[in-house]
């Protein structure tokens, strides 16, 4: 922020000692605030984001219900009894030696976090790309850069919502694979009432604790706005120097 | 004093003023961002419309699997196959409910969205229907990425309400001041000519070559987007028209700024000045009152009220399922087991009561929005900003109120369907159908696909008359603004009084 500032500073200072009348001056370093701070940052916000475009949200809801539905068919049903057969080597579910309900949870719930993995996987990559191609505009303009480099060192880019977000992901798995495995280890293919858990299973599970990723983490990310912002202020002392033997002169 | 007339500073002007460089960079820069704006806003749009499209081929391709699988369903199960769930059987109405009811509410753009992107970018333009959700539908909402949403896009709205004042304020700040700056208003004071006029006719040369640029711009900017303006003839002209009050408001505002014939630094620092106030000080001042005073009510609070009540539900659901039965005189004699009945059955006693329970807390959310519906609408009187975007939105069917009322046809929806599988679920409690595995794997107890209601999109376009009051109003105020400035532009001529006009010290240096 203090670059940033530095640089408005100094293109000020270098512009009004440069032209003879101040409303030149004036219009000029109006211009500029008006060009680099409203309306480059948001078409270079644009652009990026057209450059990577995200799909839809009915896109991705389509993908999930296509590839990993919640409720499954009679026939994924039988192709999932065919994998789970060969895995244990029977040929009916009454030998399994699993539960077989819960084998077929623990099944179905696994290839779906793939097809997660995936689908949003790949949708949070995009976004980080459109954050990346953001950030190497930045040289077009200093508002880039600053908007950049703060929203990483104060924690607020995606990237480092993103470690949240896997966090959560990865606890729900874990949770959910808990229960399957509970499910899967009460043997209940002959009928019959089911056997029910209680709390001792869910004191198993430990609360969500979740950890925020140091500032250094994101240094990649800092590079391409402290290039561009140490760029500028060459660009701006250069500017102020010339100006300044002109006064002189 | 005698001199020129308004007419004829006014044709000198226009002619001077049309050579100047300045005047073509600030309106080709403006009607280029209209176009970029208009472009990006339109895209966004198709690719919303291309995802309801998608919706309807999901929704037929939905009706064709859940007819397929009825047909084969109502035949035997082959020897050995597994007892068909009723997850995954759409021939049983439970099952059909709860699990396979693939429905959708859609919001059609209005053909001039491209002008304001508006909520467009926040708000769902299309909701899944669940019949056992309360309250309607579980909103989708697009990914927006949080830079760009800091940020803000590009749409013509903003250039209209943001950068079309700091262009305006520019040229009349430059071209309004050129004489005093560079020292020639002494000579025009020797002229015989009155000082308002002199200034009315330069205002009016700016505003006669910035105001059919812009409004050709405006329209230039919907055509190449793919919009077509003569769809909407009248909403388009209302366009226009709040677009040209808007001008005249700041060249309102211009004028009472250049009647202090000030310096072109000065005149800039005014201007821009009164537009950081107008346009974003207390504006933003405003927003940060009303959040205090009148704050949202907590989302928080209402996924906890829910979670309670679903704990409170689980454990009684049985007793409220059975005072449903028995509430009803037709069942009371069947003494029908709460926990045997349908599941729909069971939904349609127990989801009245959800909603009746959360109902004041869900409509605490609707009232606010309301509210700041009602409140945005007095607002933009006090800040025209505020206003002529608030009526952009509107005209370009991208408003929260247009919104509001897709949620209710979503709503209004939700309950068509509920009615009608509902309706059925509560005949069969009466009229049970027994299934006989013998005759068909599935249930067949439902088989109304075809008889599911349609929902009908909504096709409210804005009427070009809700924009007329903002539009009057912007009117006054310029009116206000440009006697206000002319009467500050006369010379005051006194003997022997110690006030001296701006005019004449401006004249003297």
């Amino acid at each position: 922020m203090t670059a940033y500032l530095g640089i408005l500073a100094t293109l000020g200072i270098a512009v009004s000692a440069a032209l003879p009348r101040t409303r030149l001056a004036l219009t000029l370093l109006f211009g500029a605030w008006l060009l680099f701070a409203l309306v480059l940052p948001r078409l270079a916000s644009e652009r990026s984001d057209d450059a990577h475009p995200l799909p839809s949200s009915q896109q991705v809801q389509q993908a999930l219900l296509d590839r990993a539905p919640a409720y499954w068919t009679p026939e994924s049903s039988a192709e999932h009894y065919r994998t789970l057969f060969t895995r244990y080597g029977v040929g009916r579910r009454e030998d399994m030696p699993v539960d077989a309900r819960g084998a077929e949870l623990d099944l179905a719930e696994r290839r779906s976090h793939r097809v997660f993995d995936q689908v949003l996987g790949g949708f949070y990559d995009q976004v980080e790309r459109q954050d990346r191609a953001f950030a190497r505009l930045a040289v077009i303009s200093p508002a880039i850069a600053a908007t950049a480099a703060s929203a990483t060192v104060t924690g607020g880019d995606f990237t480092q919502h993103r470690t949240f977000v896997d966090a959560a992901e990865r606890y729900r798995r874990a949770l959910v694979n808990r229960m399957n495995a509970a499910v899967t280890a009460h043997v209940h293919n002959h009928g019959g009432p089911r056997p029910v858990d209680d709390r001792r299973l869910w004191e198993q599970v430990p609360p969500f604790a979740y950890v925020s990723p140091r500032v250094d983490g994101g240094t990649a990310r800092l590079v391409m706005p402290a290039i561009a912002l140490a760029l500028w202020a060459m660009l701006a002392w250069v500017l102020l120097i010339v100006s300044a033997r002109r006064m002189r002169a | 004093m005698t001199g020129p007339d308004f007419a004829g500073l006014f044709a000198w002007d226009v002619r001077r003023v049309g050579r100047s460089p300045l005047l073509w960079t600030v309106l080709g820069a403006l009607v280029a961002l209209l176009v970029w704006g208009a472009t990006s806003t339109a895209a966004l749009h198709r690719a919303q419309t291309a995802a309801q499209a998608r919706i309807v081929t999901s929704e037929a391709a939905w009706l064709r699997d859940v007819k397929s699988r009825a047909e084969r369903y109502s035949r035997p199960a082959l020897p050995g196959a597994p007892e068909l769930p009723t997850w995954q059987d759409p021939t049983d109405l439970g099952g059909f409910g709860r699990f396979f009811l693939f429905a959708h509410t859609l919001k059609p753009h209005a053909p001039l969205s491209p002008v304001a992107i508006g909520v467009s970018e926040t708000a769902p333009s299309w909701i899944q229907v669940k019949l056992n959700t309360a309250f309607a539908g579980e909103p989708s909402y697009d990914f927006t990425n949080p830079r760009g949403a800091a940020l803000g896009t590009i749409d013509p709205a903003f250039v209209i309400v943001y950068l079309l004042p700091i262009g305006l304020l520019l040229l009349f700040a430059l071209l309004g001041t050129a004489e005093r700056d560079h020292g020639m208003l002494p000579m025009i004071a020797a002229q015989p000519l009155w000082p308002p006029v002199w200034l009315a006719a330069r205002v009016a040369a700016i505003l006669a070559w910035s105001v059919p640029v812009v409004l050709f711009g405006l329209v230039l900017a919907l055509t190449i987007a793919g919009a077509v303006p003569l769809a909407a003839p009248g909403v388009m002209a209302a366009g226009l028209a709040l677009v040209l009050a808007y001008m005249l408001f700041w060249a309102g505002i211009a004028t009472i700024a250049l009647a202090r014939w000030p310096s072109a630094s000065e005149a800039l620092s005014a201007m821009l000045g009164g537009w950081f106030v107008i346009a974003i000080g207390l504006p933003a001042i405003a927003n940060v009152a009303i959040a205090a005073f009148a704050p949202p009510p907590s989302r928080t609070g209402y996924v906890e009220a829910q979670r309670g009540y679903a704990d409170w539900l689980a454990s009684r659901e049985t007793a409220v399922v059975a005072a449903g039965l028995a509430a009803d005189p037709a069942l009371r004699p069947l003494h029908l087991a709460p926990d045997k009945i349908n599941d729909l059955a069971r939904f349609s006693i127990v989801m009245p009561k959800t909603e009746r329970r959360l109902g004041p807390l869900h409509d605490a959310f609707r009232r606010y929005r309301e509210a700041q519906l009602g409140l945005s609408g007095a607002v933009g009187y006090m800040f025209p900003p505020l206003g002529v975007m608030t009526a952009l939105n509107t005209l370009a069917g991208t408003d929260d109120a247009r919104q509001l009322r897709f949620e209710a046809a979503t709503r209004s929806y939700q309950q068509q369907l509920r009615a009608y599988l509902y309706g059925i679920a509560w005949h069969q409690l009466a009229h049970p159908i027994r299934h006989d595995p013998a005759k068909s794997q599935g249930q067949m107890n439902f088989a109304g696909f075809d008889a599911l209601p349609r929902y009908i999109p909504m096709r409210d376009g804005a009427s070009p008359l809700v924009v007329l009051p903002t539009v009057g109003w912007l009117l006054l105020l310029a009116s206000v603004a440009f006697a206000a400035g002319l009467s500050r532009a006369r010379p005051v001529i006194r003997h022997g009084g110690h006030r001296t006009s701006t005019y004449r010290a401006a004249m003297l240096g």
